[in-house]
């Protein structure tokens, strides 16, 4: 797989776990739902390393057939100037193009049988860019990479290949409308964080009542939102303390910071929240132009929330591999 | 002797432990409020515990001045047959410290770490402020900061970044009202009551008082910390013409 064209796309997997004693982030796909709905519908494990498009133009070439799956949003796609769905499994043939063009903000994942075969870098393929290390070298891709992708398609990746071959089946095989991810959806579910009282009545009421607009100071470490002015009635200086994908923080002025992928592992700003870990998709894909609306549920039901949404996927990859039996 | 164990063993008591879940996979066992390098060394105890015997679904811990988190899969556990994942590790780490607070503590044992820092020049941007707010001159302030051995709390907010301590008075400083947007690795600086170098370089709101020519993040390293949480460090003043050549940062 070469790379023609690349704005910013980064290789990743599901994180790099186990070092956060060496403060290194964990790092992996901003939308990790859209990401394992990709490897899914091309036959992988959840923890295949992808790609991860975020800005401007894409364009790749194969030296032979692939089966490929794009999922997450932000962008149109094309094959050889043909249009294609996210959220199915296609084939793309020796000599072809795919082209991607940036329509919205959001992450967009390629998914290819087999994974992308990089280097790991202390247990995971995932780029962290600040610390170069994972992915390509530590950076974005770049004209000219070429990419290693698997040569032998695996029992079940070569079933999904079979069938779409045979020219009738080319578009039907996609994933319903129901487990698609909803990123329409403005509401995004938190539990308490640990200094949720630390904050005034009138701030915990703006936390759920107001809406809060992504800013452009976003990137994969966070996002600044802006919102009302967020007050204190415990002044306290707070000891750095763990931080992780999904925490909402709030800076000294007042305002809230979600962490995201590249979260760093410890944080001394006042964590008023965490994002429910079945939402962490809606929270990384977020529009610049439509305000997040954050409600608050039990941490026993974001376990429900988390579970529901584990089985669904159980299901749905059991039910898929059937489908090419 | 006897009377530091028995301190000790009454610290370790689990109802001076404060658990609570931070997320779906996290749980964290604060110790106490305050910087303090006993209570570190207990969390730190406590840590390789979970390292050494994992329970199922066990990913990592995190340590701090004061707690310890230990972070896990829930996807693992619902997929074993636990309907609640959090409810599972609570009870694990709760045993854990019912097992701990019963054994005899052994101190600590972390390594000892010998560190060349330049406290010159351009190297050494805030050394005259932080003098100045001591009232006195740099060369004290540099004395002091080699004068003893500082213990790693721990390593955090960025890769490989250490948080030593506990600075005296007469060396402590607030960290600066506006950040320096860059600051080159290697950077030694002041903030409160703690000190430490900067892994690579960043905007920086610490004073800097000097730059070592270790690299303290390598990843090219199969172990890239220099430090972890537990060493002791001490720093040793050396010129400039000696920070030259013995500078790792120039060929990274």
């Amino acid at each position: 797989m070469r790379i023609l064209k690349s704005g910013i796309t980064t290789i990743q997997d599901q994180g790099r776990f186990g070092h956060r004693n060496r403060g290194l982030p964990v790092s992996g796909f901003m939308d990790p739902l859209a990401a394992r709905l990709g490897n899914l519908l091309t036959g992988n494990e959840s923890n295949a390393a992808c790609l991860e498009i975020s800005r401007g133009a894409f364009s790749a070439s194969f030296g032979r057939t692939c089966l490929l799956a794009l999922t997450g949003k932000g962008f149109d796609a094309y094959v050889s100037g043909k249009p294609i769905p996210f959220y199915q499994p296609f084939l793309i043939k020796e000599g072809e193009f795919l082209q991607l063009f940036p329509k919205e903000t959001g992450f967009t994942y390629l998914s290819v049988h087999g994974g992308i075969r990089s280097t790991p870098v202390y247990g995971s393929r995932s780029t962290h860019l600040a610390s170069k290390i994972g992915g390509m070298n530590g950076r974005p891709l770049r004209s000219g990479d070429h990419l290693p992708i698997t040569l032998i398609p695996d029992e079940n990746g070569q079933r999904i290949i079979d069938y779409l071959l045979k020219e009738t089946h080319h578009h039907q095989v996609r994933l319903s409308l129901s487990v698609v991810p909803d990123y329409s959806s403005k509401e995004v579910r938190f539990i308490s964080g640990p200094e949720y009282h630390w904050f005034s009545g009138e701030a915990l009421g703006f936390l759920q009542s107001s809406g809060f607009l992504p800013s452009a100071l976003s990137n994969r470490m966070g996002s600044r939102l802006i919102g009302p002015e967020l007050q204190r009635i415990n002044p306290s200086e707070l000891l750095s303390q763990a931080v992780l994908p999904g925490t909402m923080q709030v800076s000294p002025d007042g305002q809230l910071l979600i962490l995201l992928a590249d979260a760093q592992t410890t944080g001394g700003y006042p964590r008023i929240g965490q994002i429910i870990q079945a939402d962490l998709h809606l929270a990384a894909q977020q529009s610049l132009d439509t305000p997040i609306h954050f409600k608050q549920v039990s941490l026993d039901e974001a376990e429900k929330l988390l579970l529901a949404q584990e089985k669904q996927l159980l299901q749905l990859t059991r039910d898929y591999y059937l489908y090419f039996s | 002797m006897w009377q530091k164990q028995n301190k000790l063993s009454v610290l370790a008591n689990d109802d001076h432990f404060h658990i609570y879940p931070i997320a779906e996979s996290a749980i964290t066992i604060e110790y106490g409020k305050e910087i303090a390098i006993e209570a570190n060394q207990v969390l730190l105890r406590l840590q390789q515990r979970f390292h050494t015997s994992p329970f199922s679904g066990f990913i990592d811990t995190s340590i701090t001045y004061n707690s310890l988190s230990v972070f896990f899969d829930p996807r693992q556990l619902f997929s074993e047959g636990q309907p609640s994942p959090l409810a599972f590790v609570l009870n694990r780490i709760k045993q854990n410290l019912k097992d701990f607070s019963q054994i005899a503590q052994e101190p600590f044992k972390g390594t000892h770490h010998l560190v060349p820092v330049c406290y010159e020049g351009p190297l050494a941007p805030d050394l005259d402020a932080v003098a100045g707010f001591h009232k006195t001159d740099p060369d004290s302030i540099v004395h002091a900061h080699c004068a003893q051995d500082w213990y790693v709390f721990m390593i955090g907010f960025n890769p490989g970044f250490s948080y030593m301590g506990i600075l005296p008075d007469t060396l402590a400083m607030p960290r600066k009202s506006s950040p320096a947007l860059q600051v080159p690795a290697g950077s030694v600086g002041i903030a409160g009551k703690q000190t430490g170098i900067y892994p690579n370089s960043s905007p920086a709101g610490w004073q800097i008082i000097g730059r070592t020519p270790l690299l303290v993040f390598n990843t090219k390293e199969s172990e890239p910390c220099l430090f972890k949480a537990g060493d002791t460090v001490r720093f040793t003043r050396i010129d400039l013409e000696t920070f030259q050549y013995l500078n790792q940062h120039a060929n990274p």
